[in-house]
């Protein structure tokens, strides 16, 4: 996708592959010509935005979030950075796999203190299978770094 | 039933004369639903969006009254039957942009458009005349009722029915109304009051969404859902705001007319003199003279030899009918409509006898 803005005789001139016009929250590359036609303003303001976000490396600042949270949807794939980016969900099912990062205030899930540290560790394998699977490998170093952990208090 | 004949006859919004004195054009009730296991429309492909359609439409068709309505993929729509379906709020401006596997369904009542993936899987516009959000608002209950019997809503307890946006999950319901506020906008006021009803959780946006702002002074005034609001205390304060525009709509007015300057009684006279003789009109000047030429004839300035009501409602048709005209020549460019525009709007005052009364100034 290729677009071009004119301020004042400066001209900036964007090209983004379909990958990363979904990451900068443009997810519907063929309305940006209905877009441009119909809204010139509203155009002129988002892509102005996107310009100074390449340009400038600005970006939503990112909340603290729990440790448990996935960064990704297995359902749509849709990432949570896209998410603090944009505002927007990617499928029904976001809200509860993001569902720490839509309201942080909520009580994290309910878990046994008690739980042995072997049970535990048993718990957190699985969950690590089970992000390498689906190559969500923010989550996955999370949970490593919390076995080992585990396993240096254990030593 | 064809487009053409929609694109022809008067909105199901048209307005009556009302308790507002025809401030309040018209209400519409915007509902959005989602499918369970489906990406949003924002983040889907065309072959999600297909599967999406292809389980909502054969169940709207199924919901009785629907049957006949007419349908269309986006994709068969050119530009300017777009743009002239926008004017008519026939679309959204989101819809209006979209392509494959997106479509616009208006049943043969006319009181009301579905899309199918415009910003959600499944939208409902309702409209009906003047300043009643609960008919319309019964109207797409009615729909969710009988469509929630063939499909699964994607809904859970804690956010209620969930969108693509987080911030607007809950009801999925808003409500719109489109408001013609010729004095509050020749006072300079509008400015100022969009942004004190942002801060009550409404926006202002020009009716006719091409750019050209306050044209025709007619606008769209729309509740933004809170998260903590349940619907009957957004119903409520979205009242409140609307009814307190309508008086101070008729306040200013009122003081205008009182102003030893008679600038609105100027513009008003202007605006005839420009219908009256004029041989090439832009469509902007069109929307404002017509605007004035309403507000003159509630004011009592010109009166109409026939019923003064059917005469402000084909004022509008007349406006609406020039606009939609004007968007369908962008299919067929080279067309000269300032000089034909010019002569419908003086063939419309020649048919319709009337007095301007200049007594008054």
């Amino acid at each position: 996708m290729f677009l071009t803005q004119i301020v004042n005789g400066q001209v900036s001139e964007l090209a983004l592959c379909e990958t990363c016009a979904r990451e900068k929250g443009l997810f519907d590359p063929q309305s940006l010509t209905f877009a441009e036609k119909f809204f010139p303003e509203e155009f002129k303001n988002r892509v102005d935005k996107l310009v100074r976000e390449l340009t400038m490396g600005e970006s939503a600042p990112a909340p603290a979030c729990g440790l448990d949270m996935m960064t990704r949807c297995p359902v749509c794939g849709f990432g949570v950075e896209d998410y603090r980016r944009t505002g927007h969900l990617g499928c029904p099912d976001c809200y509860t796999v993001f569902a720490r990062e839509l309201d942080p205030t909520a009580e994290e899930p309910e878990r046994n203190n008690d739980e042995p540290p072997s049970l535990k560790k048993a718990r957190l394998q699985k969950e690590l299978k089970l992000a390498i699977e689906r190559e969500d490998y923010e989550r996955a170093a999370t949970l490593r770094d919390q076995i080992n952990a585990l396993t240096d208090n254990n030593a | 039933m064809k487009l053409d004949s929609i694109l022809n006859s008067p909105p199901a919004w048209l307005p009556v004369r009302n308790e507002t004195g025809g401030i309040v054009v018209g209400t519409i009730v915007r509902m959005v639903r989602n499918l369970p296991g489906f990406p949003f429309p924002g983040w889907s492909t065309r072959e999600s969006r297909a599967a999406v359609a292809a389980k909502l439409i054969p169940a709207i068709k199924s919901v009785r009254g629907y049957k006949t309505s007419f349908s269309a993929e986006m994709n068969t729509l050119s530009y300017g039957r777009r743009r002239a379906m926008l004017t008519r709020k026939l679309l959204t401006p989101c819809m209006a942009a979209r392509q494959d596997g997106c479509h616009v369904i208006i049943p043969s009542r006319r009181n009301m458009i579905l899309m199918v993936n415009e910003e959600e899987h499944f939208v409902v516009h309702a409209f009906n005349d003047g300043f009643d959000i609960n008919r319309s608002l019964k109207d797409v209950l009615q729909l969710d009722e009988q469509l929630q019997e063939h499909v699964d809503i994607a809904y859970d307890f804690q956010n209620g029915y969930l969108t693509s946006i987080p911030a607007e999950a809950g009801d999925g319901l808003q409500f719109y109304v489109l408001l013609h506020l010729p004095a509050l906008t020749f006072a300079n006021m509008m400015g100022q009051i969009t942004k004190a009803l942002e801060k009550l959780h409404v926006n202002v946006s020009s009716y006719f969404s091409d750019g050209q702002d306050d044209t025709g002074h007619l606008y769209v005034v729309f509740s933004i859902p809170g998260p903590e609001d349940s619907i009957e205390q957004m119903q409520d304060g979205f009242e409140t705001v609307v009814r307190h525009l309508v008086t101070r709509e008729m306040q200013v007015r009122t003081k205008l007319l009182k102003d030893p300057g008679l600038n609105l009684l100027d513009a008003i006279a202007r605006a005839y003199g420009l219908l009256m003789c004029c041989r090439r009109l832009s469509i902007k000047e069109l929307r404002d003279s017509i605007s004035f030429l309403r507000l003159g004839t509630l004011l009592g300035v010109i009166s109409w030899e026939e019923d003064e009501q059917s005469v402000l409602i084909e004022l509008y048709h007349f406006s609406l009918a020039m606009a939609t005209q004007t968007a369908l020549a962008e299919d067929t460019p080279g067309s000269d409509l300032n000089t034909a525009r010019a002569l419908a709007a003086r063939d419309f005052l020649d048919k319709h006898p009337h007095t301007f009364s200049y007594n008054q100034a």
